[in-house]
């Protein structure tokens, strides 16, 4: 690493001598401050440092806790700072011991800061290295304007007010753009033109009416007869259910957390008005998340709702027996620290067993006590003999899934319940349908009962058999306990009904043992034996899946298969079984909470209408149904489905939209067959203004037509919230540990570092948004700047529950000595304590240990978890059951199968002649120093792999005559040249080395995900007529997403599941062609 | 763990060894004899770069012979007068011409320093330094993410691409648990200064087999062992000193 570094040292003097511009780090007055930095930060890493260079490390007013993100697990981390000159910098990075993401067990939280300062606990190395990212010479420090076409990396600076004045107002901005002189950009002030919040409501509700109506035209007439003064309101009178203007400009982004998440939609959502406010989930794990969401959707009087978007994963602290799917243990899944501290001691210890299921074997399935590699795309049939096999043994908790309601699952002191017994319609194809309601037999009639706000409404009872007689079933009944029979087919009153856990049954009996084996790969005996294993510990037995399963087509049905078996298993909210994320509140509310964030929003308005993604909507029950197949998927069970925003812009379907604002994400980059937004987004027509936020120019902000430099994770405010994993109530606080970076800007009379946050507040000053600026809380709450949101939120987290305890005196000392080196801009104690009030020692101290965490030994109660879900999940989905696919009008099946991989028509791709000629299964895989597109600026993690590459088997290296380190160019049936075009004249080939290796099924490859960019650092680039010459260390490698898929009846995006969202990342074939 | 849970663990190790390779091995835990702190010298005048260290090595600490290829000792050739260079340096010479006249030989193994980079930067904790100033890794918890191989100034990391292939004929079934038993793939390991041997008072195998006596060992904390000797009476040096590493391993020319 000394080597490498060395050469980092050379290029950084280099690329002082590039990078001239001040609009970025490398160039800039800082950067020469910390010229003196870079051998201390080497010798840091190295360990080399002096004993009295240690000792400034180990001093407690030296030490910041903030949060990693260098990948979304979000590990605690100490920042470790030297200070210089009344400045300082971040030197060393460790894990924070206070915190269970770095520690087993972890401190008591109540612990003194000034104890804890020689404790390093570990990290993994991305985090290690993430003092580079902070510090990147390739991060951009002033607002860059675009000077020539899109994405042709020519910009020029300009003033942060200008560009928020050009944003607002729109005009002739481009005219110095050949091609663009005369192209008119609307401004935000004329898409923001629904502002009046009476209005908006009331026209929601009556929009909410035509969704409703039969008639639709009738209903549209009626709509426009009433609004005729308001209609220029809307995109399109003929369609009101389009909603306002304000819907044309959206908001799209990649990892945001909370804290930026709730600052944003406040913008956005609350006050700006726009539906079109869209996350990234599909591209990571939409259809778990998805799918989750429906098991958890209640009961709700007479109907299912309020499903929660959220997953669960393995108590691996107490599991005995764990079965991994397509989850990539040690390298990723939420994450290296933290699940290898509670897997890899046990392991060793062989006190729990591991079975490794994944078409790649991974460095977990090194070390399981079995691997069964699988074909990929076929773990819905793999999971479907399990279930087979467990219900023909019987081998199921019987007692769990008998529980009809709340009161039984109580007696049988389980947690949770499900809705196995309950009775489910069959229509005459033989389909389920809805759960029989007791009315429809005459068993007991509709209640009319009152909620707790005492308004009224109709309850319907739902219906299980027991012993052969129907049982009218409230599930959420406290009192009284009823329990059903489980498997029940049979006809009431004329109407035929089976019970879910039936449905279930027989959908895992379609096929055989053998035929499932026969389609997955795995022999059927390891098939039985894995079913029996799973069966054998009780509720310490867990089946924990991620990426692998659920980022296909079909990712809904194998993730619904996967928590089914853990349902039949009755595992959820014991110990070492499923369990769910559990975090302390920051948006108020509770008794207790100084600071109700969702209600300190004088005058927001409602926003409606369908979203551009067409989220949370039925097709049918819009007025612009017009038959099967729908132009685009319609997506009532999904949201933030991040392959659909870009193309249905390109498409204008269901509406072109004006604006488009990014924040840290690259859909181009991290999409499969992302070139397709590339096309997109360089189309001014398309996307008439696009402006984005970003550290440095991105691989897809390149293509903005401003970009607003941004707060790196070691400067800014976030609440990162916790993951499915972690059995610990957390709220890890991400905050300012280093002076920011980028410009200093004046927003509302105060100065602040040009960021997200400062954008949203001068875009707000500008268009005169209620909600922000004097009294933007309400009466005597000033919203001015950044952290008057987020002081309040760590002062909820506080006091959330029991409340903790205050900050002494010498901790109100170090918390502010060991932030002297931070300017007013960002830290200002004064502002801060009287905003707080009495609070505000109790924020000092969540500040002083990173954020809240509970103690350890409130962790576990018995044989439970501590926080438990608590409620019914649904084996059976009945709200999943009552949609249609958008493309061929069919009902979605609500429960656990297996479909084969297919495109949106619901083919096979081997029917449009995708699969000829491309023999290998392409995957993608993560490894433990690469996070998708951010940490190629490390150059730290480039020394372990300055390059990644092809990964083939060597049956096949034989088979095509490659050896090690040849050249291969991936080629798919829908990218034919195996090129990414980046429409700015450039071509970036999808080349890369093979590596040779028995860790892969034949017939598959793969590669590593995060190398190959094509901006990130790695472009030259002219700014204000200078030459900023790129470094190819960033474009080395292969990034082969071009060559995944594109959809052949959409034609501009990926292939991916109609129902969960997720993108398909592992269904591609190609062919490997040696250059 | 408990010393119950340690040997239940060893019963289970040699159990699966048994199964896998046919062989019984001896699974050691011993541990760190106390008041020691190993120390190494190098004398470079007399290593004539015939490698049967490099061998000795391989054989005694079951690395994989071939396909991956795992050797913990690298002997690097340098032309005489020139600065010493790790990273660049050849290391895979013509072994028949050795001594060459115009050339000196160095080899290079795990430095077992006592302010090792290699154990900071370590995820799960997987790798340490003992009591004794050897530094180790746990097989079973290392991930495999290689970072400590990145944090090594001395490239004394190696990687397991593969699971240790060597000749049933040919396996040492006298192993430690944090030395030469049988590595998984995906793991890292090193040289321990042959912890199964020197912890029960023998020589690490490469100073056994050296036949120039170019390799010196002993214990830095006894004032009459033979490194000591070495450090008092020869003009010693270790590699990149300026790194604060602190090496156990000492390199000198005979005067």
């Amino acid at each position: 690493m000394m080597k490498l570094m060395d050469r980092f040292n050379e290029h950084r003097i280099n690329r002082r001598e590039f990078i001239k511009c001040t609009a970025f780090l490398g160039g800039s007055l800082i950067a020469s401050q910390l010229q003196w930095t870079q051998e201390l930060m080497r010798r840091a890493e190295a360990g080399g440092l002096t004993p009295e260079e240690e000792y400034e490390l180990i001093r407690p007013e030296n030490i910041l806790y903030s949060v990693c993100l260098q990948c979304n697990t979000g590990c605690s981390i100490k920042v470790k700072l030297f200070r210089k000159n009344g400045t300082a910098i971040a030197l060393k990075i460790d894990g924070n011991p206070y915190s269970p993401f770095v520690s087993l067990p972890h401190l008591p939280y109540k612990t003194s800061p000034f104890e804890v300062t020689t404790l390093d606990m570990a990290i993994c190395p991305k985090g290690q290295a993430g003092i580079q990212t902070a510090y990147d010479p390739y991060r951009i420090t002033k607002v860059l304007k675009r000077a020539g076409k899109r994405g042709e990396n020519k910009w020029m600076t300009i003033p942060f007010d200008q560009a928020i004045d050009e944003i607002v107002n729109g005009g002739k901005l481009f005219g110095h753009v050949p091609g663009e002189e005369n192209r008119v950009v609307a401004g935000l002030k004329d898409i923001y033109v629904l502002r009046d919040p009476k209005l908006a409501k009331e026209m929601a509700e009556d929009v909410a009416k035509i969704l409703k109506a039969k008639d639709k035209k009738k209903a549209v007439e009626e709509f426009k007869q009433k609004h005729a003064q308001n209609l220029h309101y809307l995109i399109d009178p003929e369609h009101p259910d389009l909603g306002p203007k304000n819907n044309q400009l959206v908001y799209l982004w990649g990892r945001k957390k909370g804290g930026r998440g709730d600052f944003a939609l406040r913008f956005f959502n609350d006050y700006f008005g726009t539906v079109n406010t869209h996350g990234h989930t599909t591209v990571c794990q939409g259809s778990l998340y998805f799918t989750c969401k429906a098991m958890s959707e209640q009961y709700q009087h007479n109907k299912f709702g309020g499903g929660r978007k959220f997953y669960w994963q393995g108590d691996f602290e107490n599991a005995e027996y764990i079965l991994s799917v397509g989850s990539n243990l040690f390298d990723a899944n939420y994450g290296p620290s933290n699940r290898n501290l509670r897997l890899i001691p046990r392991l060793a210890e062989g006190k729990v067993k591991l079975t490794v299921v994944d078409p790649r074997l991974n460095k977990a399935a090194s070390k399981a006590n079995k691997y069964l590699p699988i074909k990929p795309g076929t773990d819905g049939a793999f999971f479907s003999g399990i279930i087979q096999w467990i219900i023909k043994n019987k081998r199921y908790d019987e007692r769990y899934l008998s529980n009809a309601n709340k009161a039984a699952a109580k007696e049988a002191n389980e947690p949770t319940w499900t809705n196995a017994v309950l009775l489910v319609k069959i229509d005459k194809n033989g389909i389920p349908g809805s759960f029989l309601r007791a009315h429809e037999i005459g068993l007991t009639p509709i209640e009319k009962r009152k909620d707790k706000d005492g308004k009224e409404f109709d309850f319907e009872y739902l219906v299980c058999m027991k012993d052969g007689k129907p049982i009218a079933v409230d599930p959420n009944d406290e009192k009284n306990p009823v329990r059903g029979d489980l498997f029940v087919d049979t006809e009431i009153r004329g109407i035929r009904v089976k019970s879910a856990l039936q449905i279930i049954f027989e959908a895992s009996s379609v096929k055989s043992m053998e035929e499932w084996s026969r389609i997955c790969g795995i022999p059927v005996k390891e098939i039985e034996e894995v079913a029996k294993e799973l069966t054998s510990h009780g509720k310490k037995a867990v089946v924990d899946v991620h990426r692998g399963v659920a980022q296909h087509t079909n990712g809904f049905y194998n993730v619904t298969s996967a928590m089914t078996i853990n349902l039949l298993l009755g595992n959820f909210d014991w110990k070492g079984g499923m369990i769910a994320a559990s975090t302390y509140n920051t948006t108020g509310g509770k008794e207790g909470q100084p600071f109700d964030l969702g209600k300190l929003k004088p005058d927001k308005i409602t926003r409606f209408g369908i979203s551009i993604i067409r989220h949370d909507i039925k097709y049918e029950d819009t007025t612009l149904f017009s038959g099967y197949p729908a132009k685009r998927n319609w997506w009532p069970l999904a949201s933030d489905i991040y392959e659909e925003v870009i193309p249905s812009i390109g498409d204008a379907y269901p509406y072109p939209i004006k604006a488009l604002f990014t924040y840290m994400g690259t859909p181009a980059y991290a999409l499969p067959a992302g070139q397709t937004n590339i096309e997109i987004l360089s189309d001014v027509n398309k996307v008439p203004l696009y402006f984005a936020c970003d550290i440095l120019i991105g691989t897809t902000s390149m293509y903005a037509d401003y970009l607003f430099p941004d707060l790196s994770y070691l400067e800014r405010w976030e609440m990162h919230g916790s993951h499915p994993n972690m059995p610990v109530k957390v709220q890890p606080v991400r905050q300012p540990v280093i002076a920011p970076v980028p410009e200093t800007v004046k927003v509302f009379g105060e100065e602040m570092p040009c960021s997200f946050e400062a954008l949203l507040l001068a875009l707000a000053e500008r268009l005169g948004m209620k909600g922000y600026g004097k009294d933007g809380f309400g009466p005597g709450q000033d919203f001015v700047r950044a952290d008057d949101f987020y002081i309040r939120m760590v002062a909820n987290i506080a006091t959330d529950g029991s409340p903790v305890p205050d900050a002494d005196d010498r901790e109100v000392k170090l918390f502010l000595d060991a932030r002297k080196h931070l300017p007013k801009t960002v830290f200002d104690p004064e502002r801060w304590e009287k905003m707080t009030g009495q609070n505000w020692r109790k924020v000092i101290y969540v500040l002083n240990r990173g954020g809240r965490f509970q103690d350890y030994k409130d962790v576990y109660k018995g044989d439970y978890v501590s926080n438990q879900y608590k409620l019914l999940i649904n084996i059976y989905q009945e709200k999943t059951a009552a949609t249609k696919n958008a493309f061929t009008g069919k009902p979605n099946p609500g429960y656990a199968t297996y479909i084969p991989i297919s495109t949106t028509l619901g083919k096979s791709p081997k029917e449009y002649g995708f699969e000829e000629g491309y023999p290998f299964h392409l995957l993608t895989q993560r490894d433990i120093t690469m996070t998708k597109s951010r940490t190629i600026v490390d150059y730290w993690l480039l020394s372990v792999m300055p390059e990644n590459s092809i990964l083939i088997h060597s049956t096949d290296a034989k088979r095509l005559n490659l050896k090690e380190g040849d050249k291969v160019k991936i080629v798919s049936a829908t990218n034919k040249e195996g090129l990414w075009d980046l429409k700015n004249g450039i071509k970036k080939p999808m080349i890369g080395r093979v590596k040779i290796t028995e860790t892969i099924m034949p017939g598959v490859t793969t590669f590593i995900l995060g190398y190959g960019h094509w901006a990130t650092g790695a472009a030259d680039i002219m700014v204000d007529g200078n030459l900023i010459k790129g470094d190819p260390r960033r474009a080395t490698g292969v990034h082969a997403n071009a060559a995944m898929w594109i959809d052949p009846y959409l034609k501009n995006t990926c292939m991916f599941d109609p129902v969960g969202g997720s993108v398909s990342f592992y269904d591609t074939k190609v062919r490997l062609i040696k250059v | 763990m408990t010393k119950e849970e340690k040997e239940a663990l060893i019963a289970r190790l040699e159990e699966r060894y048994l199964k896998k390779y046919k062989k019984k091995f001896r699974v050691g835990i011993e541990e760190a004899i106390q008041n020691t702190l190993w120390g190494y010298g190098l004398d470079l005048s007399r290593c004539i770069g015939c490698r049967r260290c490099v061998y000795a090595c391989v054989e005694e600490n079951n690395c994989s012979r071939e396909k991956p290829q795992s050797q913990w000792i690298r002997v690097i050739r340098l032309k005489k007068g020139s600065l010493i260079n790790l990273e660049d340096s050849e290391h895979y010479y013509n072994p028949e011409l050795v001594p060459e006249k115009e050339f000196l030989y160095i080899p290079v193994q795990c430095q077992q320093c006592e302010n090792p980079p290699c154990v900071r930067v370590c995820p799960v904790h997987a790798t340490w330094k003992e009591p004794d100033g050897l530094v180790v890794v746990d097989y079973n918890w290392c991930i495999g993410c290689r970072y400590c191989i990145a944090a090594c100034p001395y490239r004394g990391r190696i990687f397991n691409w593969g699971e240790p292939n060597v000749p049933p004929e040919h396996w040492n079934t006298s192993v430690h648990y944090l030395g030469n038993r049988p590595r998984m793939r995906n793991v890292v390991d090193k040289c321990t200064f042959c912890i199964q041997r020197v912890r029960m008072g023998r020589y690490p195998a490469c100073v056994e087999v050296c036949p120039t006596g170019s390799r010196k060992f002993g214990n830095l904390l006894d004032p009459n062992s033979e490194i000591r000797y070495v450090i008092q009476n020869k003009r010693t040096f270790r590699l990149k000193e300026d790194l604060n590493t602190e090496p156990k391993f000492y390199y000198f020319f005979e005067a």
